[in-house]
């Protein structure tokens, strides 16, 4: 439903003379969702995001968030939009409470409201015993906590968060992706890039992956994967090694596109690979168990994000690459 | 090892687009002194005075360059490595503190003596010209200025290594220059000649120490006719060199010893709040601290600029404990102002006393508004906080009104304790009441364009400590211009020129408006008003353009 549409681009596009920051983008984020922006570095991320938040004007197309237009409502775009930059961004001799007071003021939030929410977002993302500390004295993890604290202030609609997993130990990690989960609970929809890829996928609905200033594929992991993946590997454990060879055999007879197929006595398993998109692992275990080979598990290997980059990340690199469908 | 550091020193300051200006500029203008004045005519100056003139003008275009350039660049030399780690490197190889300390040091002594070397071809054609001993003026004036540069060299580096961050360190590294070389000699100038006693003893030391009498008393010639050396006292050349070496030698050695491993073990503590201690504890620091730094602070009200009351609380003198120290300073120099003018008045004249009034509190307002005012902008976009800023719905009036009332309301204080001062002077002279109301709003009409002037500058760099290296050469440059011309008053300018360049300078309006010394026959009023007033707005102008423009979208 249009409605639900926290974020939307149209063939947005950001030029630097005859460089491409931005090619042709077009994203969208329904309520509630956590999308992931992925992307090496150069490939347009802080680009997307300065534009998104009005710090960039685009060469051409569109971004609306909530229905505020990224290039032209200034004032209401503030308003809808929280942004939590890779710098923290802090003044010296300041308590975290007289840092939050002062964004929470400049927001033109009332004194009462004011002092409710700043107790309301320490509480949530764990800044309250930070209280008294001078921002300066405070330690990354502590400083990406204030941030945050800072950024959801105005309890803004969508929430853009540049690498906020950047330095953290592995509990505050932990503490972050909870916390992250409950807002976008709450109805906030959350734009979140990284580099550390297995935290973002934990966290994401969905993923948009960026190569080059251009949108190499975008949707759930699930359907980033499978549109990336060309090579699905399959294992296969027998019962006993003594299966192996006529199993070996009848996978390179019946497997449609079949490559490096390997047996291992030691775990007793068979391992290939298949360009075939549509194959269907039940058709050779048919095979299999029809010819009295014992199986006792056989599954698809999973890719994660981490592969499914690294996969796109080598076709660009390589121009003779087939493009990678966009989901 | 100590090699390695001075080439690295020497190949950073001279590597810098910004270090070749700063030398070239007053290399120019030496050039351009020397051509005016060259004879033109096949007539011979036997008595030299030409020569003496031209000499005593480079003099002091000299010495005004090497104070105020001197900062420039050993400022933040060990404050910045301290930031970016490799102080902490370096302390950890086998350079000693001694050998990392003379690197830096004999670095930018050569990048300092570089460019007054460049004033060695003016001051040749003034020693070609006749009348000028090379024994008793040449060398003892680049004696006096190589000694000035060591002096400010050391104080820099002294203030550097105790410096939080490289804009504190340009600020704090420049106010010590002001200090050194202006402000020293008030104290001088309120003890009769001929005084002993202690506080004589100590205003001749503090004399000892600004460079300024010495090379009067070389180029025998002081600003305004007044003379800063005392009848009785030994030279003031060798006062000064005797004064500096010690001072120099003593920075030296201290700012050496501290350079030390254990110097990063520093933890800023939160420290317990009052509000979590036991009454009686409260209490306690109630009344000892009237306004208590560990006191938990309220949410700010909602009719008060956010951006105000941001600035005083990120700045350490702007908050209130500090606030009421500063007051409390303020009036304590107005009550010995007040008994200096008494007392100066009567000795004196009401007029001399003002003139001199005039000039410390310039000196306080160069001193203070363009630390104050340069890293406004400067600063947030420095640490990333400018971005966050233009996030919020803050138009960029707002934020630049709050910052520059932030700084107005500083300047003000130092405004004010001269107040009772002024007052004194009308009760023993009241027909200088309407001089000084003019004096006050030329001073305020100087304290605005100083703050204008140091934030517009500013806001044109990302780095803070550009921005106050920046804003401090300007406006010292551009008060200076026009004094500069003054000290070459009848010759080589004319009194017309003289006139004319004095209408820029608020100080010199100031001046004239009180006749001080040197400054009688100058009609500077009301167009030196204008001319400010125009500046101002210029300033203002220029500095919300920048902010707008730095709010919107690129």
């Amino acid at each position: 439903m249009m409605h639900d549409l926290v974020l939307q681009t149209r063939d947005l596009t950001k030029a630097y003379g005859d460089a491409l920051a931005l090619d042709r983008l077009s994203l969208e984020i329904c309520r509630g969702q956590i999308m992931g922006l992925v992307g090496a570095n150069g490939a347009g991320k802080t680009t997307t995001i300065r534009i998104l938040v009005g710090q960039l004007r685009p060469t051409s197309g569109s971004a609306l968030i909530n229905g505020v237009d990224c290039t032209g409502d200034a004032a209401r775009l503030k308003r809808v939009v929280g942004y939590m930059p890779d710098v923290f961004g802090g003044y010296d001799n300041m308590r975290v409470f007289e840092y939050l007071d002062f964004f929470a003021a400049a927001f033109g939030i009332p004194r009462k409201a004011r002092i409710k929410r700043i107790d309301e977002v320490a509480e949530m993302t764990g800044a309250r015993p930070l209280r008294d500390c001078y921002v300066e004295s405070l330690s990354h993890g502590m400083k990406q906590r204030v941030a945050l604290a800072r950024t959801l202030l105005h309890d803004p609609e969508l929430i853009i968060l540049d690498e906020p997993a950047n330095g953290l130990d592995p509990q505050a990690r932990i503490e972050m992706r909870r916390l992250l989960r409950d807002l976008a609970g709450c109805g906030k929809t959350l734009l979140v890039t990284s580099h550390i890829l297995p935290e973002l996928s934990r966290i994401c609905d969905v993923v948009a992956i960026l190569a080059h200033g251009k949108l190499c594929a975008a949707g759930t992991l699930d359907e980033v994967v499978r549109h990336v993946r060309q090579r699905r590997l399959f294992e296969i454990e027998l019962a006993s090694a003594d299966y192996l060879d006529v199993a070996q055999s009848l996978i390179i007879r019946h497997v449609p596109t079949v490559a490096d197929v390997v047996a291992s006595v030691v775990e007793r398993t068979i391992r290939f690979y298949t360009t075939e998109p549509d194959f269907d692992l039940s058709d050779t275990l048919s095979i299999l168990v029809g010819a009295e080979i014992k199986i006792t598990q056989c599954r698809e290997a999973p890719m994660d994000l981490e592969e499914a980059f690294i996969t796109i990340a080598d076709r660009r690199a390589d121009p003779a690459a087939c493009p990678v469908p966009v989901g | 090892m100590w090699k390695a550091i001075y080439s690295r020193e020497i190949s950073g300051v001279l590597g810098s687009r910004w270090a070749w200006t700063l030398f070239v500029v007053p290399l120019a203008l030496l050039g351009g002194l020397v051509i005016s004045r060259w004879p033109s005519e096949a007539e011979v100056d036997l008595a030299g005075g030409r020569s003496r003139e031209l000499l005593a003008l480079i003099g002091y275009t000299t010495l005004g360059c090497v104070i105020f350039l001197t900062p420039a660049f050993p400022a933040t030399s060990i404050v910045s490595e301290r930031r970016r780690g490799t102080l902490a490197l370096l302390l950890r190889t086998p350079v000693t503190r001694a050998g990392l300390y003379a690197g830096k040091f004999l670095g930018t002594c050569t990048c300092i003596l570089l460019p007054l070397a460049m004033s060695a071809p003016a001051i040749a054609a003034c020693y070609a010209m006749g009348g000028i001993s090379l024994t008793a003026q040449v060398l003892p004036l680049y004696a006096v200025l190589a000694l000035t540069a060591f002096l400010g060299i050391a104080a820099s580096l002294w203030v550097s290594r105790f410096a939080a961050t490289p804009g504190a360190a340009v600020r704090g590294a420049y106010a010590l220059a002001v200090v050194m070389a202006v402000v020293t000699l008030g104290p001088g100038l309120f003890v009769p000649g001929g005084s002993s006693g202690g506080l004589a003893y100590v205003a001749g030391f503090l004399r000892g120490i600004s460079p300024i009498p010495a090379v009067m008393e070389i180029l025998g010639r002081a600003p305004g006719g007044a003379s800063l050396s005392q009848p009785g006292s030994p030279s003031a050349v060798v006062r000064f060199a005797l004064t500096a070496a010690l001072l120099t030698g003593g920075l030296a050695i201290h700012t050496a010893l501290s350079l030390r491993p254990t110097m990063f073990d520093r933890v800023r503590a939160a420290g317990a709040m009052t509000q979590d201690r036991g009454r009686v504890a409260q209490s306690w620091r109630r009344l000892l601290f009237l306004i208590d730094p560990q006191r938990r602070t309220s949410a700010m009200p909602g009719w008060i600029n956010p951006v105000l009351i941001k600035e005083l609380r990120s700045r350490r003198f702007g908050r209130g404990h500090w606030m009421a120290r500063l007051a409390m300073i303020c009036a304590i120099v107005s009550l010995g102002l007040t008994y200096a003018a008494t007392t100066g008045s009567i000795a004196w004249s009401p007029e001399a006393v003002g003139g001199i009034m005039v000039l410390l509190q310039t000196a306080l307002i160069v001193l203070l508004t363009p630390s104050f005012a340069s890293s406004l902008i400067s600063e947030e976009r420095e640490t990333g906080a400018w971005a966050l800023l233009c996030m919020t719905p803050l138009s960029p009036r707002k934020i630049v009104a709050g910052k520059l009332l932030s700084v107005a309301w500083t300047v003000s204080l130092v405004l004010l304790a001269t107040l009772p001062g002024y007052a004194v002077m009308i009760l023993v002279k009241p027909v200088l009441f309407q001089q000084v109301r003019d004096v006050l709003a030329t001073l305020i009409l100087l304290a605005l364009f100083a703050v204008g002037l140091s934030a517009a500058a500013g806001a044109f760099f990302r780095q803070t400590t550009t921005a106050t290296l920046v804003a401090y050469l300007s406006l010292v440059s551009l008060l200076a211009a026009p004094m500069v011309v003054w000290l070459g008053r009848d010759a080589p300018f004319g009194h017309g020129a003289v006139e004319r360049a004095l209408r820029f300078s608020p100080l010199a309006a100031a001046l004239s408006l009180l006749e001080a010394p040197g400054f009688e026959t100058y009609d500077l009023l009301p167009t030196a008003w204008w001319t400010v007033a125009g500046g101002i707005v210029m300033c203002f102008v220029l500095l919300c353009w920048q902010s707008w423009r730095l709010m919107q979208p690129r």
